[in-house]
């Protein structure tokens, strides 16, 4: 019998067990196919952060909330991160956008979703973007 | 590399020389704790089993800000108990303190 590691209901793994919620020096960090909570002791430092194929899909809204607590971030990479999210309902829209005053490169590789997720995002000048799309509109 | 494997009954460690994450499964020996590290090594790797198809994988890039607290006098690793590795993904130990991880689920 194997131990299992178990997601929360809302589809979050339990960030707070990772490096027992204590990695001060921690800068970059990436996760693949598991939706991380970055609500961390740790995560409000991180520099460098790439996320892909995560499952369940992030929501944008869900997701900017969650970089709203990254305010070092300056180099965000997204590999299909919303593609389920677009037959789901979705989370409330954010009143103000989400700023990220220190990010540099922003990369997006996702459906049409990741407008959303741009349009509710806030950087300063000199961020660049790359932005890949799929041809897939959510009904 | 390092690989921490967990069941009910055994902590494994894995170790093995490895640039790329991905040579890992081709490069990798088998060691029990108490092992030395080689110094060398330029990962970390911290897997837990989670279903017979996939498994939780943790990678920290050595080395460590200090690494001889980590490896012990001897380079021998002392730190990672069978304990900590039940409560905690990764060192629970305040001298481990990674500066870049991975964690994601490798499918088999």
């Amino acid at each position: 019998m194997i131990d299992s590691i178990s997601s929360t209901e809302t589809g979050f793994f339990p960030s707070m067990t990772l490096f027992s919620n204590h990695a001060p020096r921690l800068l970059n960090f990436s996760f693949e196919s598991i939706k991380i909570d970055l609500h961390t002791s740790w995560g409000s430092q991180i520099r460098n952060l790439t996320i892909r194929n995560t499952r369940p899909s992030f929501d944008p809204i869900e997701l900017l909330r969650n970089l709203s607590r990254l305010p070092l971030l300056g180099s965000l990479a997204l590999y299909f991160v919303f593609i389920e999210s677009a037959r789901s309902e979705g989370a409330a829209a954010l009143s103000t956008p989400i700023h990220l005053p220190n990010l540099q490169y922003l990369q997006v590789n996702d459906n049409i979703l990741a407008i959303r997720f741009l349009g509710n995002l806030m950087v300063d000048p000199g961020c660049c973007l790359r932005l890949e799309t799929a041809f897939f509109i959510p009904e | 590399m390092l690989t921490l494997e967990r069941d009910h009954h055994q902590l494994t460690v894995t170790l093995g020389k490895c640039r790329q994450s991905e040579q890992f499964r081709g490069t990798s020996r088998s060691a029990t704790m108490g092992d030395p590290l080689d110094e060398n090594w330029k990962r970390a790797i911290i897997s837990q089993s989670q279903s017979h198809t996939s498994k939780l994988r943790l990678d920290i890039p050595f080395p460590y800000q200090r690494p001889r607290t980590v490896l012990g006098e001897n380079g021998v690793l002392r730190r990672l108990r069978s304990r900590d590795a039940k409560q905690s993904i990764g060192p629970n130990d305040p001298d481990i303190q990674p500066t870049s991880a991975f964690v994601g689920i490798v499918h088999d």
